[in-house]
């Protein structure tokens, strides 16, 4: 590791490699690679789906960093090349047939949260969710992210991340329910082929389980 | 609404009532208290570095031996050259042999010709007939280092581009598609307001992070520095700075 990587910026990193240093990317890459990984970890919930996407996701930021204009962090624009890979992957994976996965009970009660169980009816019910939610949820509630950060990353309003944040948190609540009608077994890769809950705002997939309407307003997409 | 703190507002709509509120609060609890997944598996970083790999072979137009290893992704000194070098090793590559010409016609050039093994040749910057693909009419020398480059310490950097043993620069050819174009070159000239003869020098790099290039000129009140975006076009360009040079 040497002193001139260690100091420069990552848009000054970003500058060198559209200027051709042959080093510049890979150090990007090693600064960051961890968190992007969470991301696609976390959004895909699937090991290989989160590979196949972060790996995407680099190729196309090594192509395209040419047009980063430095209106955002490169880290904020990293995150958003990623959030978008796994997004494809989970248009994709839900276009594609399911494979139900092997049945197991729900979770018994919200005092188990903690346990590894929960946490994974929490992924599976995480990965029921419309990509939009689910998107917002991780990096607002999972990684940490600011509302406004976040709304950087997916290009929208911070209200919008808001709204998508409250309406999958209302989604999910009404699927970790263990006497809900919304609760049980999910079908489908958790890549994102799982059926989506179906809210005010979602869009139905055949053979999905409707979550109760949600309690928000509107979205408010920016046009 | 009284159930709300200050902490809500930058977190949960609005618009929720206190029992909504209440399930907020315990779904993002629980979301963020789920184990962070942890550093990208080794294999996973191997894919990925063996990807970049490639592609960086690609770049530079050649094609990875078989069964090269993987380079893992560490961070190494850049390796700088000058770009009209890297240009000359790349019409070299295409052009099996022929002589190329330098990027900036500097009058005071030496001619020579430029061997096969672009990674060997002489440093001296080379002219004559034959270069395909570059094919400048603009002077001045053209680099694409990378140098970060300060709003404090503008002027002293840009006369480096100057000096007799020039700062170093990358070695990709292609990379610097607008430094590579006289006429594109040209045309961020006009953008900034200098004359296509008055290139004294050209480097992209960084102004205090951004993307840039830095021209240097000579105008009507002698020579400047002056720093553009690497969209570089009449329209386009924004003149991020400028100052006059001793």
């Amino acid at each position: 590791m040497t002193s001139d990587s260690d100091d420069a910026s990552d848009a000054e990193l970003l500058a060198a490699h559209v200027a051709g240093d042959p080093d510049a990317f890979a150090e990007l890459v090693r600064r960051h690679q961890d968190r992007l990984w969470a991301v696609a970890l976390r959004t895909l919930a699937d090991r290989e789906e989160a590979a196949d996407a972060l790996q995407d996701a680099l190729v196309s930021a090594y192509r395209r960093a040419g047009s980063f204009r430095g209106d955002a962090a490169v880290t904020t624009w990293l995150h958003r090349i990623v959030v978008n890979a796994c997004l494809d992957r989970v248009r994709r994976a839900r276009a594609r047939p399911t494979v139900p996965l092997p049945e197991r009970e729900p979770a018994s009660g919200r005092d188990e949260h903690a346990s590894t169980e929960a946490a994974l009816d929490v992924r599976a019910a995480l990965a029921r969710l419309p990509e939009s939610q689910r998107a917002a949820l991780v990096l607002v509630d999972m990684h940490g992210l600011s509302v406004a950060e976040a709304a950087a990353v997916l290009e929208v309003a911070e209200g919008t991340v808001k709204s998508r944040c409250a309406r999958g948190r209302a989604a999910l609540a009404a699927l970790l329910q263990p006497d809900s009608p919304a609760a049980g077994p999910v079908s489908g890769s958790s890549a994102g082929s799982g059926n989506p809950a179906t809210s005010s705002d979602v869009r139905p997939v055949p053979g999905g389980t409707p979550a109760p309407p949600s309690r928000v307003g509107s979205e408010g997409e920016r046009a | 609404m009284s159930n709300r703190d200050p902490f809500d507002d930058d977190v949960f709509d609005d618009h929720l009532d206190a029992d909504a509120l209440a399930e907020q609060r315990e779904v993002r609890a629980l979301l963020s208290s789920l184990p962070d997944p942890g550093p990208v598996p080794p294999d996973v970083v191997d894919r990925i570095t063996r990807t970049l790999r490639t592609l960086q072979e690609q770049d530079a137009g050649r094609t990875p031996a078989a069964g090269a290893s993987v380079v893992p992704i560490t961070p190494r000194r850049p390796q700088h050259r000058p770009l009209w070098l890297a240009a000359a090793a790349a019409v070299m590559l295409a052009g099996g042999g022929a002589v190329v010409s330098q990027l900036a016609s500097d009058t005071s050039a030496t001619s020579t010709s430029a061997s096969v093994a672009g990674s060997s040749a002489s440093p001296e910057r080379t002219s004559g007939d034959g270069a395909r693909g570059v094919a400048p009419d603009t002077s001045g020398r053209v680099y694409a280092s990378g140098t970060p480059y300060r709003r404090a310490d503008l002027v002293r950097q840009a006369a480096a581009l100057l000096a007799p043993s020039p700062p170093p620069a990358a070695e990709r050819p292609g990379a610097a598609g607008l430094l590579m174009d006289s006429t594109a070159l040209s045309a961020c000239l006009r953008a900034v307001g200098a004359a296509a003869g008055s290139l004294l020098a050209a480097d992209l790099g960084t102004y205090e992070g951004r993307p840039a290039v830095v021209l240097v000129v000579t105008g009507r009140s002698g020579r400047e520095v002056v720093v553009a975006d690497q969209d570089c076009r009449p329209g386009a360009a924004t003149r991020l700075a400028s100052a006059p040079m001793p």
